[in-house]
């Protein structure tokens, strides 16, 4: 909250207590909406450029920047909802996006280069932008296959180091199996940078060369803490391999593997849904012990997005659950993140959140 | 641009859904009746000119009232009207606070309710003012009071109808 003194306070108040009476005294307004198509169809010119609108959009940058790493794996992450919810149900009815131009081939290179070059984008300390970039990027693949080749000449170039976005977060949550020749050549140059999330995404798309290596890290996993190869496990298991479900069952079953990364529900949301997939019922209570527990944790150090993050876990699982065919392991992130971001667009209320947990406990 | 029918359906569908919320945002920066109109399809013209994703949700509301807010700014500096307004992040904060999940809707509905209360003069003189549009002095001559008193009214039954609005959405 930024600080407020109560004349300030008042004073908006106020003005927000004025248009609320203008707007109930007012004769209703005019619907704008077949002037905004008019205007369009006749070729109004926009009052701002796409570039102006993106400045005006981006967040001002704060402070020192955050590392790379950080803001690039969440960046890619969310990058893909936009291209993947063109191709997929959306979860609640509402009006599909709007596309209302293909992307330009010079904007393809730009964002190529801005991406994927590294040191070409420009400081910024806003996921946003690189967000917007990526969702215009996979749009622009979406709409022109051709332009993939040009992709992996991008993503495969020798030196990545630096670069906004490392290829392979970008590459794995789009969910397209032309996705797998760009990941295939740089598993023959780095297996290393492969991590248990992608390996299980790019097995999802049907690769036989990736399925076996979640298999080999699943039969090789070791008991650490946070290390157990949960999504590797879930993809495995739903595909009616044992040693995937051994592994998720004692993932949930002993909360050591779990507890030290609590606060990422997506490792426990995949295997939760794996295991009460293949009917293992019990599954569902101990996931709701993990969420309760967390959830009051977070509530009693005030940490309030935490805490709505895991109930929005906990709304993710359902959902899933009611439509099983919807749920993809490379779209887990995405779809916790989507949910977060909504609720950190409005105010969050320790109340709600609190009779939201008595709900979830019932 | 051409437009399908499809497409002018999802946009037409998108300004209905946000036009009510991005005139009242208007509103609450002080910009006046007669530009609102123009503000807001110039709003969904640039939004839509940018090739962003837009929908019913609280992220497309974000870019509305950000494009809304720049937009309004540089009509007033070609209006000659220059004053800053207040802090953007204590504008957006105390909108989003107002506005919550709804667009504004249930406190809309909280001040209808709130308004069936209220009688007499206040009644009187919110109906002139915010409903006929007449003046203060107007209003005075008309009930025989000041115009100093006719402010207090309306000061005073603003705060009335603050303190009904939060109790009813608090409930």
């Amino acid at each position: 909250m930024s600080p407020r003194n109560e004349p300030e306070e008042r004073a908006l108040d106020d003005r927000l207590i004025d248009q609320a009476l203008e707007r109930h005294f007012a004769a209703p307004p005019k619907d704008l909406a077949p002037r905004v198509v008019a205007a369009l169809a006749a070729g109004t010119p926009a009052p701002l450029t796409p570039d102006e609108v993106a400045r005006l959009l981006a967040p001002p940058a704060r402070g020192r920047a955050r590392p790379w790493l950080v803001l690039t794996a969440a960046a890619a992450l969310v990058a893909a909802l936009f291209w993947l919810q063109r191709n997929e149900p959306p979860p609640e009815p509402a009006p599909p996006p709007l596309v209302l131009a293909p992307v330009p081939e010079a904007r393809f290179e730009a964002l190529l280069t801005a991406l994927f070059e590294p040191g070409a984008h420009p400081p910024t300390e806003d996921p946003g932008l690189i967000v917007r970039e990526l969702g215009e990027l996979a749009r622009a693949l979406a709409e022109e296959p051709a332009r993939w080749p040009r992709l992996d000449t991008a993503l495969l170039a020798p030196e990545r180091a630096g670069a906004a976005v490392a290829p392979l977060d970008f590459l794995h949550v789009l969910t397209d199996p032309r996705a797998l020749a760009p990941a295939r050549a740089l598993w023959q140059r780095d297996p290393g940078a492969f991590a248990d999330i992608h390996l299980a995404s790019f097995a999802e798309l049907g690769d036989a060369d990736f399925r076996a290596e979640a298999e080999a890290l699943v039969a090789n996993a070791e008991r650490e803490p946070c290390s157990a190869p949960v999504f590797s496990a879930a993809y495995l298991a739903l595909h009616g391999d044992a040693r995937g479900t051994a592994l998720l069952d004692s993932a949930l079953l002993d909360s050591a593997l779990l507890t030290p990364c609590p606060d990422d529900p997506a490792r426990a949301l995949a295997a939760t849904f794996a295991l009460l997939a293949l009917g293992a019922s019990d599954a569902d209570a101990r996931w709701l012990t993990l969420v309760r527990t967390t959830v009051e944790d977070h509530l009693a150090r005030g940490r309030r997005l935490r805490a709505a993050a895991w109930l929005e876990a906990d709304a993710a699982l359902r959902a899933w659950c009611a439509a099983p065919e919807t749920f993809r392991l490379a779209r887990l992130h995405l779809e916790l993140l989507e949910r977060e971001e909504r609720r950190r667009a409005t105010p969050l209320d320790a109340d709600a959140l609190a009779r939201e947990l008595a709900a979830l406990k019932r | 641009m051409k437009l399908d029918s499809a497409q002018a359906g999802r946009i037409e569908a998108l300004v209905r859904h946000h036009q009510g919320s991005l005139r009242g945002y208007l509103a609450f920066l002080g910009c006046p009746r007669d530009w609102r109109d123009d503000v807001v399809q110039d709003t969904f013209l640039a939004l839509l000119g940018a090739r962003l994703e837009l929908g019913p949700d609280a992220a497309t509301s974000g870019y509305l009232r950000t494009v809304a807010r720049h937009l309004f700014l540089k009509r007033r500096e070609r209006a000659g009207r220059g004053a800053p307004l207040d802090d953007p992040a204590l504008l957006e904060e105390a909108w989003t606070a107002f506005a919550a999940e709804d667009g504004g809707d249930g406190t809309a509905e909280a001040l209808r309710e709130c308004l069936a209360l209220l009688e007499g003069r206040p009644a009187e003189v919110l109906r002139r003012h915010y409903g006929a549009g007449e003046a203060l002095v107007t209003i005075g001559s008309a009930l025989g009071l000041e115009v100093a008193s006719v402010k207090s009214v309306l000061l005073r039954t603003r705060t009335r109808l603050r303190d009904c609005i939060e109790r009813r959405r608090a409930r």
